[in-house]
């Protein structure tokens, strides 16, 4: 069971990425939320996850300086970050993957695509 | 030249049925009418451009309940906009992503307006009006 944030501003596409988790089977325990990258910071400060999901369009800090962020902060750097973006281009997923990022699903993507994701990472942080 | 077309129709498909649990399932003959909510988004970068969404807001409130997973009567009408804007944003991407695989783009936050039948899309370059099991859909596209 994992502990998992869900960082996007738009509430529609948190409540779908909630959605999506079930949908998928992935056994997700507790599920917080945040508008942008630095409400997430602010919430991993006080409330340790076991994974991250994020958009990278948002308004203060976009998700490519939260993936910074994270990796530059020693009690979070371990903690995998899923970045799920409309942009579907490579160069911008090449980009985020080479800065940190665990996986990077385009929207639309499938449950099962973001289940498998959800559970190589989790082995991964805990094998 | 890729045909931007076939690039539209396989990115529509795509998002609707994996995000909307919706699909195409054909071309409504003619102009859709009466008033409608419309989605746009800009993009820059590798290509520049605008895309807009348009459809009767009855229409948009049964695609923003598959969406979010709710009964229709559950929806609120920020909700129903958001949802919009989510359409735009996301048809966007996945058509961009289609069109230059390598490309790098930014797509604008979704601008949300009521409008009158196809006016939105009239003026732009490609155009089509998708028949969905819920009502049409209209979507513009310019690439300049």
């Amino acid at each position: 069971m994992a502990s998992i944030l869900i960082v996007d501003d738009s509430s529609a596409m948190r409540s779908v990425i909630k959605r999506i988790i079930k949908l998928s089977g992935f056994e997700m325990e507790t599920c917080v939320e945040a508008g942008d990258g630095e409400d997430a910071l602010a919430v991993l400060r006080s409330q340790p996850v076991d994974m991250v999901i994020s958009d990278i369009n948002m308004p203060r800090m976009d998700g490519e300086t939260l993936l910074r962020e994270i990796a530059a902060d020693q009690n979070l750097c371990g903690t995998p970050v899923v970045i799920v973006s409309s942009d579907a281009t490579e160069s911008r997923a090449s980009r985020l993957l080479e800065l940190g990022a665990g996986a990077y699903l385009v929207k639309p993507f499938q449950p099962q695509a973001l289940r498998e994701k959800l559970e190589q990472l989790m082995e991964g942080a805990h094998g | 030249m890729a045909d931007m077309t076939a690039l539209l129709d396989q990115a529509a498909e795509e998002v609707l049925e994996n995000m909307f649990f919706s699909g195409v399932i054909g071309e409504v003959p003619g102009e859709p009418a009466g008033e409608r909510l419309c989605a746009t988004v800009a993009f820059a970068g590798s290509s520049e451009g605008e895309l807009t969404v348009s459809a009767a807001a009855s229409t948009m409130a049964v695609l923003a309940a598959g969406f979010l997973g709710v009964e229709e009567n559950e929806i609120a009408d920020t909700q129903v906009r958001s949802v919009a804007g989510e359409l735009a944003n996301v048809l966007c991407g996945a058509f961009l992503g289609h069109l230059e695989p390598l490309g790098n783009f930014r797509i604008s936050p979704p601008r949300i307006t009521d409008v009158q039948g196809a006016g939105a899309v009239r003026h732009m370059p490609l155009r089509k009006y998708f028949e969905l099991m819920e009502g049409d859909l209209a979507v513009g596209l310019t690439v300049n």
